[in-house]
């Protein structure tokens, strides 16, 4: 054990009992224990600031002695990827969500007025059952069996495939989302123990956005990471560690939407309390799914079991009766009112909408869940990717629909001029289709989703003009991140609906034509990028433009595998990807008179044939630094059969072979011109036999995937616009929760 | 005003419940068993079987266009795969392959494979000791 890590980890334990311990005095009514509780949660983030910066010095310092260090990184990493092994293990990623858990309560506290100890006192407890599980599964233990004073010279290295930008940014974003989402959850179980059932929702909201904006952004650069460096084509596969963070991101919408609805309406209480408390338990169970080894059979990523299963059990249900006996103790003394406004109303649209979502997330929860659920009745059994894509697209529709009709209502009343802007909008969207089928998209379902998609773009895109030209951009955040959404949406289906992939053998030098291109293997490029082979592909499209693709394949030194990457051209209509599958190395071209034979395989002499029939390494007693081997052939003729072994020599003074004269054939003879002992082929010389056909050689080929995907841009377009939106309001709901604004009022 | 709301609630409740019976639906009709080589030789519809890949079986088929390759479980049986879809660039990398298909009685005709790469949340290579390199100080 590394001790002043250890140390870290137990003061910050420490200080996080001893400040929950001060809070409950707090509680009492106690002003000094106040100043405790607090001074000992700052002294709990700074220990785990330490115990961090303490895990990055191990890391950067090769501190092979380090179980943490060794397993994660080695001496060969770029200092960048060298740092983003700090949360490259399961250890590691639990630090970086306690300290953004930690560094996230200070702010907390310090909005906080008379509900301090009661918001801090659930919320130390998620630290604390962090800080355990550090504890529990420390990062600063040593490797076991290593002798005093000693250390491993290198480490085993990062994957190479998370060795991409990417793959840097993308674990810290997600933890802060993580971290965020236990915000709400002490906010609303500290306003159902206080009875303030309306004040918190201030708070409650910008970090609620926090955790949309974050794990949005977050799944976002776990896709395009997919997309690539994997080479499968896609970015959402549908597998649990994806589900497992996109649960907790349609939950928090469905919050944010609530909470929304309570600010405008003050009504939904229950609804934002059960959602606050839901969406931590997710990323708990979320957290329990992923780490725990128990869908390791399940999963395109493989789970170790650390020995933490049973603590995140524990966790789960902790977490889940404390929210649920709040709300229970609470639950008949919330006021709740009717509303009486009609349907085409922002408001009735937004809570269909929200109960769209969580019917989006029980779907996705129940197929991830599928391998738990049925290994209690039957044998273990998952749903694939099929089961997800045919119930989230008419989700989809729905969903697309509410956020087009939704920026034309106003929150009581339907709003002014409706109809028109409706067909306008409308128009916009059957124009888009009309588009679409002319192209040659077709598909009853994808088609509706298209058109709902469409239809959503353009009544944002108008609505986000008008909010501009007021001048009110941060007003307009909703507006943003919806018209986003809608080109998302338009951008999935249009990319794997109507994409267009074609398998091809290229052998070099060759033009292939394909999907209305036309492709040449030019060969590898071993000197670029070193250590790595490019594959270079010409591709030259109808109008005569040439684009040098340049997909991997290599060899992982860590692993001695095959690593494959594609490459892409990017195009705002659609993305060309080539996806490596197969290299083959061909055969050269061989003179007259010399035949290249594999195993088995003959080649005609006059009057019978020559047959190559393995190895021998009789008579290797060559004497130092020589090494021989012997080549058995037979030679297959009408009278019999007979065995020949010339020997080929290698020696200080490079190759020789013995010639053997191939018996009743006066003066033919056989030499061997060379072996290639790892494809089990040998290169045979004749002579005196009259002529022997020339081999002409077979070229090297390279065997790739070639896609076209359409659209596949808005996929990303869509969602940056997404989060700029969510960020939009995140910032105008922020100023409105600032201690000094008065008494919010709607909007 | 009172029968508005409760033709309301109907709707909503006709929606929920064709929704959760949608839903689960899909659910049964997708769910695909994990088994055993041995049983997915036998089994009627779509299951996946997960097996390492053995070394140097895997081709592609420029015909057909299709990956072939032969996987082998734990108890050492082995079976042969094909696969005409996207294949994942990860494929010789990956520790264990999870292939979902129907046996046609010589192949497993497989509808998706699964590489399990190595992951964040995976220890990699040695986890032994023993197997840590000889060490300098």
């Amino acid at each position: 054990m590394f001790v002043p890590g250890a140390v870290t980890l137990w003061v910050a334990l420490v200080a996080l009992v001893a400040s929950t311990y001060f809070y409950t005095r707090a509680l009492r009514g106690e002003k000094a224990a106040l100043d405790r509780a607090r001074q000992a949660y700052t002294l709990s983030a700074f220990a785990v600031g330490l115990a961090t910066a303490a895990l990055s010095y191990l890391i950067m310092t090769h501190d092979f002695r380090v179980h943490y260090v060794y397993s994660y990184s080695d001496t060969s990493l770029p200092p960048v990827y060298l740092f983003s092994t700090l949360w490259a293990g399961q250890e590691g990623s639990f630090l970086l969500w306690l300290l953004s858990g930690l560094l996230i309560g200070l702010p907390l506290i310090r909005s906080s007025d008379d509900d301090e100890a009661h918001t801090l006192i659930p919320y130390n407890l998620v630290q604390l059952s962090l800080v355990l599980i550090l504890i529990r599964q420390s990062p600063f233990r040593f490797l076991q069996g290593l002798p005093p004073g000693q250390m491993p010279t290198d480490g085993q290295g990062l994957n190479p495939l998370l060795q991409n930008p990417w793959m840097v940014i993308h674990p810290p974003i997600m933890f802060v989302g993580y971290a965020a989402t236990a915000v709400p959850f002490a906010l609303a179980v500290a306003a159902l123990w206080r009875r303030q059932y309306n004040q918190w929702l201030r708070r409650a909201l910008p970090w609620s956005i926090v955790s949309l904006v974050t794990l949005g952004c977050a799944i976002m650069l776990g896709g395009y990471w997919a997309y690539v460096t994997l080479g499968w084509g896609g970015y959402w596969g549908w597998d649990p560690v994806e589900n497992a963070s996109l649960v907790p991101w349609i939950t928090s919408a469905a919050l944010v939407h609530g909470l929304l609805l309570q600010r405008v309406g003050g009504r939904f209480r229950r609804l934002n309390f059960s959602l606050a408390i839901l969406t931590f338990v997710l990323v708990v169970y979320a957290t329990f799914l992923t780490r725990s080894g128990v869908l390791s059979d399940f999963s395109v990523h493989s789970f170790v079991d650390l020995g933490i299963t049973g603590w995140l059990v524990a966790y789960l249900l902790t977490f889940l009766l404390i929210g649920a006996a709040f709300l229970a103790w609470r639950w008949r003394e919330i006021p709740s009112e009717r509303g009486d406004e009609p349907f085409w109303t922002r408001s009735v649209l937004t809570v269909v909408g929200i109960g769209v979502l969580l019917g989006a997330a029980s779907m996705v929860l129940l197929g991830t869940s599928a391998p738990l659920l049925t290994r209690m009745a039957e044998k273990p059994s998952q749903v694939g990717p099929a089961f997800y894509n045919q119930v989230t697209l008419p989700i989809g529709i729905v969903i697309a629909l509410l956020v087009a009709f939704v920026p034309h209502l106003g929150w009581k009343q339907p709003g002014e001029k409706l109809l028109g802007r409706l067909l306008t909008a409308g128009v916009a969207a059957l124009a888009g289709t009309a588009l679409a089928i002319a192209l040659g998209a077709r598909g009853a379902l994808y088609l509706s989703l298209l058109t709902a998609a469409s239809f959503a773009a353009g009544s944002n895109l108008w609505r986000l003009v008008e909010a501009l030209r007021a001048r009110s951009l941060l007003r307009a955040g909703g507006h943003l991140a919806h018209l986003g959404l809608a080109l998302m949406l338009a951008g999935i289906v249009i990319s794997s609906a109507f994409d267009r992939a074609v398998k091809l053998n290229l052998p070099e030098g060759q033009e292939v034509r394909a999907l209305g291109r036309t492709l040449v293997f030019r060969g590898v490029d071993t000197t670029t990028v070193p250590g790595k082979q490019l594959m270079l592909v010409e591709v030259k499209d109808a109008s005569g433009a040439i684009w040098t693709a340049r997909p991997r394949m290599w060899t992982n030194p860590k692993s001695g595998q095959m690593v494959a990457n594609p490459d892409l051209h990017v195009l705002l209509s659609h993305d060309l990807y080539v996806a490596p599958i197969e290299w083959r190395p061909g055969r050269a071209a061989a003179p007259a008179n010399t035949v290249e034979l594999g195993k088995s395989e003959a080649t005609r002499v006059a009057g019978g044939e020559l047959r190559f029939d393995q190895f021998v390494r009789e008579g290797t007693h060559g004497g130092e630094a020589t090494f021989s081997i012997g080549v058995r052939l037979t030679l297959v003729r009408q009278d019999g059969e007979q065995t020949l072994v010339p020997q080929l020599t290698m020696g200080p003074n490079g190759m020789t072979s013995s010639r053997v004269e191939l018996p009743g054939l006066a003066g033919g003879w056989v030499e061997v011109a060379g072996i290639n002992a790892d494809q089990g082929r040998v290169r045979l010389v004749l002579g005196g036999v009259g002529e022997v056909a020339a081999d002409p050689g077979v070229p090297p080929v390279f065997i790739a995937e070639i896609t076209i995907k359409p659209a596949i841009s808005l996929v990303w377009i869509g969602l940056v616009v997404l989060l700029v939106g969510g960020t939009a309001a995140l910032l105008r709901r922020a100023r409105d929760a600032g201690p000094q604004t008065p008494h919010p009022t709607a909007t | 005003m009172k029968s508005r709301r409760t033709l309301w609630t109907v709707l909503g409740v006709v929606a929920i419940v064709g929704f959760l019976a949608f839903g689960f639906g899909a659910f049964k009709s997708n769910l695909t068993p994990y088994v055993t080589f041995e049983e997915a030789r036998t089994a009627r519809g779509t299951v996946q079987i997960t097996g390492t890949l053995v070394s140097g079986s895997d081709s592609f088929d420029a015909d057909s266009s299709r990956i072939l390759f032969t996987l082998r479980e734990n108890s050492g049986d082995t079976m042969r795969v094909a696969y005409a879809g996207a294949v994942p660039g990860n494929l010789k990398e990956a520790d264990m392959i999870v292939a979902i298909g129907r046996f046609d009685g010589s192949l497993l005709q497989a509808e998706g494979i699964l590489t399990k790469c190595p992951s964040k949340y995976e220890q990699q290579g040695s986890r032994h000791p023993d197997e840590v390199p000889k060490a300098t100080t």
